[in-house]
Parts: C-alpha cells; structure tokens; sequence
C-alpha cells in the first residue's frame, strides 16, 4: 500500500471501518449509473434533471416539427473547437477525457447535436425579432457607470451638489457621510454599470448625452433626492454574450407560454 | 464524429485579403501600394470615384493599370456613380474572382440614424450584388449633422467583421455566401469629413477607421488640422484619404491670372502628388472621366514626392488660386518655371 494512501486511510477511520483496508481510494470511489441515479434521487436533484430532460426532448420534437437539422460537419466544427479549447488535442487525450466524462464518442456527439439544434431552434424562433429590436430600440443597450448620493431633504441634495461643483470633497466623501442608499454608501456612491433602459425616465432624459463627469441633481424620486455623477459611458454594442442571454429568456417564456399548447398549435 | 489529432489553435485573424498588387511602378520613392492606416487593406495611392460619371469599360481599365480602390454612392448621385456600377458588379459581384483584389468603398449621404443603415446596406447589396463591403463610409459630415453622425457611428462595432447584427439582419433579406459569413458585410468604417474640425474631434476614435478629407493646394487646411495630429509611424492611426485634390469649384490645374507668364502649372497628376507628399495621406481620391486620365494619372505618381521647394512653390500657386496674393506681392524666389 502506498504510505501516503495509508495515512489518509488511517486518519479516515469511517472509510476505514466500512470497507476492506485493502482497498484503494480511488476503487472506493467507482460509482455505477445506477447508484449515480440513487444519489441524484436523495440529494433532491432529480426534479431539476428531469427538467432539463424534458426541455431536451422538447427541443427535439420541435424542431423535427420546424424542420431544423443539424449536419454532422456542423457537429464536427463544434466538436473540434471545443478539443483545440480544452487542449484536447491528440485523439488519446479526447478518449481519455471521454472516460473521465463516462459517456462515449456517440453520447458526446449527440450533446453537441442537442446544443446545435437548441441554437438553432432559438435562432428560428427570435433571432430576427431580437436583431430587430437591437436595432430600433439601440438606446436600451446603451450602458452607463454612475454614482449617486441618495438623501431625504431638497435643501440638503443641494448643498451636496455646489460642494461638488466647487470641488471642496470629493463625490465619494460625500456619499459615505450623507447617502441614506443602503446599497451604494459602502461603495463610496458607486452605483454600478447599468443599462440606461433600467433607470427611470426621469433619470434617463436627464443623464442621455451628458458627458462623463457631469454632475446631475438633484432629481426627485420615491425614496428621497438624488445626486447623479456619470461616470462612463459604454459604446453601444450588441454583444454575442447579451444576445444569448435573451435568446434564452425569451425561449424560457416561450416554453412556459406554450406550456399547454398541442404542436399542431405554435 | 470523427476523432483525429488536431494541430494548435492559431490566433484566428482574417488574413489580407487584398492580393499582391499587379503592378508595382518605379523610379518612384513613393509606395504604390500602402496599408490603409490601421486597417488590413493594401490599396493604391491613387483611388477611383465614379462621381463624375466614368464609365465601367474605364473603370476596368483603371483595375487593370493596378487601381484597386473604389469609392461608390448608392443614394446621393448614384445616377453619376451608377455608369461605373457594371465594372463594380463584375470585380466585386458574388463569384467574382476579382473580389479580393479590390478595396470597394461606398458610402451613403442620407442615414441619418442607425436605425435606417439596413436600408441604406440593402439598397448597396442589391445594386452592387456583393458580398462585403470594405469600408462603408459616412458621407458629408458636417456641423449641421454632427449629432446623427455620433448617433450613426456608435453603431459601428455593430456593423463592423463578421456575425454583426446588420450582418444577420442583411442575410435574412439577401441570401448569405460563404464569404459574407467570414468577411461580415462591412469590414472597416470611414467618414467624409467637410468639417475639418469635426475630422479633427473623430481622429483618434476607435469607431472610425478611415477619415476622408478635401484637400488640395488652395485647401490646405487639412494639413495642419488633420494630417499633422496623426502620427506616421503609429500602426493604429487612421487611413486617410483625400478628395477634391484638382479643385473644388475651381480648376486648379488652370492658372491663376496673377501667375507669371512661364511659371510651371501644375497638371492634375501634379496636384495628386501634391496630397500624397503629405504626411499621412494614403490614397487621393481621384474623379477621372477616361483612361487617358488615368494613364497620366499613373505617371505621374511614378515622378515620386514632390520636393520641399516644389511643395513650397505648390502653396503659393494655391495662395494665388484663393487671391490671396497681389502680383506685385508674389515673392519670386519662390517661384518654379518650366519651359
């Protein structure tokens, strides 16, 4: 027995008493689909699997029903791409990380086809709605870094305003003594990096087009006066990362609008 | 799926798709063929605008002499570009086996917002029936349209290199090719400036590629607003291109009647080498009618840079063109004859 393998065997005195002392580590750890199966089923993980089994399948049917295939060239790119990531380079070296997987070179393929189909199943349903959308509403990708001094009195809000403009302390001590705003005090004002589509209208006409260092106030809203300073603006930009992510909202909506609905009926 | 071995990931960069130039002229200290700023594309000093209605057969001719810079408008004036809309079709059409040895540019005056570029890109993809555009060009900037033109340009990292939005959105409407796929229907974007300080504001933007400035003897602004800001040996300086090289609203190569008699009157092909002796100035734009313009064109960039007393005397010849100068006032040391 490997002395090191012995320390951990010994200091695991549970295993130990359980199993046989002969008995690697790692041969303990060998674990059949069926008690994968069982594990899953009393760590309460099954619903959400199953879940996402169905979605699977569904992805399936529709797109048997949309006609949407995928060609074993498509699959090929895809599998290649994520080899040269992964440097997974030599044919060895993939098999070896099938095993890792457990799964084989035909179940991995088939994963690659399920994700290529539900792509392109996203793509046939939304993507040229999204894309038409980016493009008419560009203004609600638009991105801007800002910091805000939050306080309950007007008279307040502007002396915090003119100490700015005169430069006598800077945004962020001002913030940390005066801003009742939970979630900004601690980050010295500092707001965040948001879309412009997420603040208020009020606060939007009154920042769009305004250069970086601008100071904004006060403006009036539900909680109290606000103290603006824009920090940065992003360019506009229709990311592949953000195109993803509401292709896949607005797949999850579709799914559960048409929760119901006979196939014959989409 | 097949498993074989696979060779290390290299850096996927679009390769120069501009092919070796045919034609390489010499005796001449000046390149040809030079890299369009920071852009990939090798284009020749000299460029070709169908303004002034040249005609397709012509405009081969100038691909044929080794042109390989286009300029073409799909709205403003497209009825005078359109003559060269043949020649376009045949270099740069899909299954062109030309298309790489091409640097098309187009340009459109009458976008006002990004909203309306998939308009103004289906009107050019139907006319010119191509793949990709190589640099796309927002035309006339000016103050009165300065904040469209910001609006417009903030789209650029949308419409620019492959799987761009406006990409999906022209596919779903004109059919895809494999080359649009790897190529994205605009690759580098450009602006024609007729605000020099406006040029001067978008230099160092990282939304504009190419800048496009009037220049000539008379017009010389450019040269202290523009040309000197930038940087020669910065790899990711702009590409300039100049246009109105031979006059804008006069004819330069006339002379001024203050000109003394012999003095050397600069031909077009002078006034060309005059833009590109600039520091910075990749290509002049030039507005040729026939090939005969375009023969003497060539030659005369074969002459190479203008010297410093000859870009000197050029200034003055342009000061004279703008009136600026009584002819008592011409300084004579200054001036060139030619017999």
């Amino acid at each position: 027995m490997d002395p090191n393998l012995d320390f951990m065997v010994m200091t695991h005195s549970t295993i130990k008493q359980q199993t046989d002392t002969q008995v690697t580590l790692s041969q303990l750890s060998t674990v059949t689909d069926q008690k994968l199966v069982e594990y899953l089923r009393y760590s309460y993980r099954f619903s959400e699997l199953t879940a996402l089994a169905e979605a699977a399948d569904l992805v399936v049917k529709l797109c048997q029903h949309y006609r949407i295939d995928v060609s074993d060239e498509e699959c090929q790119v895809v599998g290649d791409r994520f080899r040269l990531e992964h440097n997974l380079l030599e044919v060895s070296a993939t098999i070896q990380w099938l095993k890792e997987q457990r799964i084989t070179l035909s179940d991995w393929s088939e994963g690659i086809k399920l994700k290529l189909l539900e792509q392109k199943l996203k793509e046939h349903l939304f993507g040229a709605s999204v894309d038409a959308h980016y493009i008419s509403h560009r203004q609600e990708y638009q991105k801007v870094a800002l910091s805000q001094i939050l306080v309950f009195d007007y008279d307040t809000a502007l002396d915090i305003k003119q100490s700015l403009l005169a430069g006598t302390k800077s945004f962020c001590t001002l913030a940390l003594e005066h801003s009742k705003d939970k979630q900004t005090y601690a980050n010295g004002g500092f707001l965040g990096i948001i879309y412009l589509s997420q603040l208020a209208s009020e606060v939007q006409k009154a920042i769009i087009n305004q250069p970086v260092g601008t100071i904004i106030a006060p403006i009036q809203t539900t909680f109290g006066y606000r103290i603006f300073r824009i920090e940065k603006w992003f360019p506009i930009e229709f990311k592949d990362f953000i195109r993803e992510e509401i292709l896949e909202t607005l797949w999850q909506s579709w799914r559960k609008e048409h929760k119901n609905s006979k196939l014959s009926e989409i | 799926m097949k498993l074989i071995d696979l060779n290390p990931l290299i850096p996927n960069k679009i390769e120069q798709t501009v092919d070796v130039p045919k034609k390489q002229p010499s005796a001449s200290d000046f390149s040809f063929y030079r890299k369009l700023g920071r852009t990939d594309l090798m284009v020749s000093c000299l460029g070709l605008g169908g303004g002034k209605r040249i005609s397709s057969e012509d405009t081969l001719y100038a691909f044929d002499r080794g042109i390989n810079y286009f300029f073409y408008s799909s709205d403003l004036h497209h009825h005078l570009y359109s003559s060269m809309g043949d020649a376009l079709r045949k270099l740069c059409g899909r299954g062109s086996s030309s298309r790489e040895k091409v640097v098309l540019a187009t340009v459109t005056y009458m976008v006002k917002s990004p909203e309306a570029i998939v308009a103004s890109l289906l009107d050019q993809f139907i006319d010119l029936k191509m793949d990709y555009i190589d640099v796309f060009f927002w035309g006339w900037i000016d103050t009165g349209n300065e904040a469209a033109f910001k609006n417009c340009l903030s789209a650029s990292n949308d419409l620019r290199g492959p799987n761009s939005v406006y990409q999906r959105t022209i596919e779903r409407m004109f059919e895809t090719s494999e080359r649009m796929k790897k190529m994205g229907i605009v690759r580098y974007i450009g602006a024609s400036f007729h605000s020099l300080d406006l040029a001067h504001q978008w230099l160092n933007s990282p939304l504009l590629d190419v800048i496009m400035v009037r220049h000539n003897v008379a017009h010389r602004t450019a040269q202290t607003k523009v040309f000197a800001k930038l940087d020669s040996q910065d790899p990711q300086r702009p590409g300039i291109v100049t246009f109105k090289t031979c006059g804008m609203g006069s004819y330069l190569w006339e002379a001024p009647p203050v000109l003394p008699a012999s003095c050397w009157i600069p031909s077009c092909p002078d006034l060309y080498r005059y833009s590109l002796s600039q520091n910075n100035v990749d290509i002049a734009l030039a507005g040729w009618t026939e090939r005969k313009h375009i023969d003497e064109a060539i030659a005369g960039i074969e002459k190479g840079p203008l010297t410093p007393e000859e870009l000197d005397y050029f200034d003055l010849y342009g000061d004279l063109h703008r009136q600026r100068l009584k002819k008592e006032e011409i300084p004579r040391h200054r001036l060139i004859y030619h017999s």
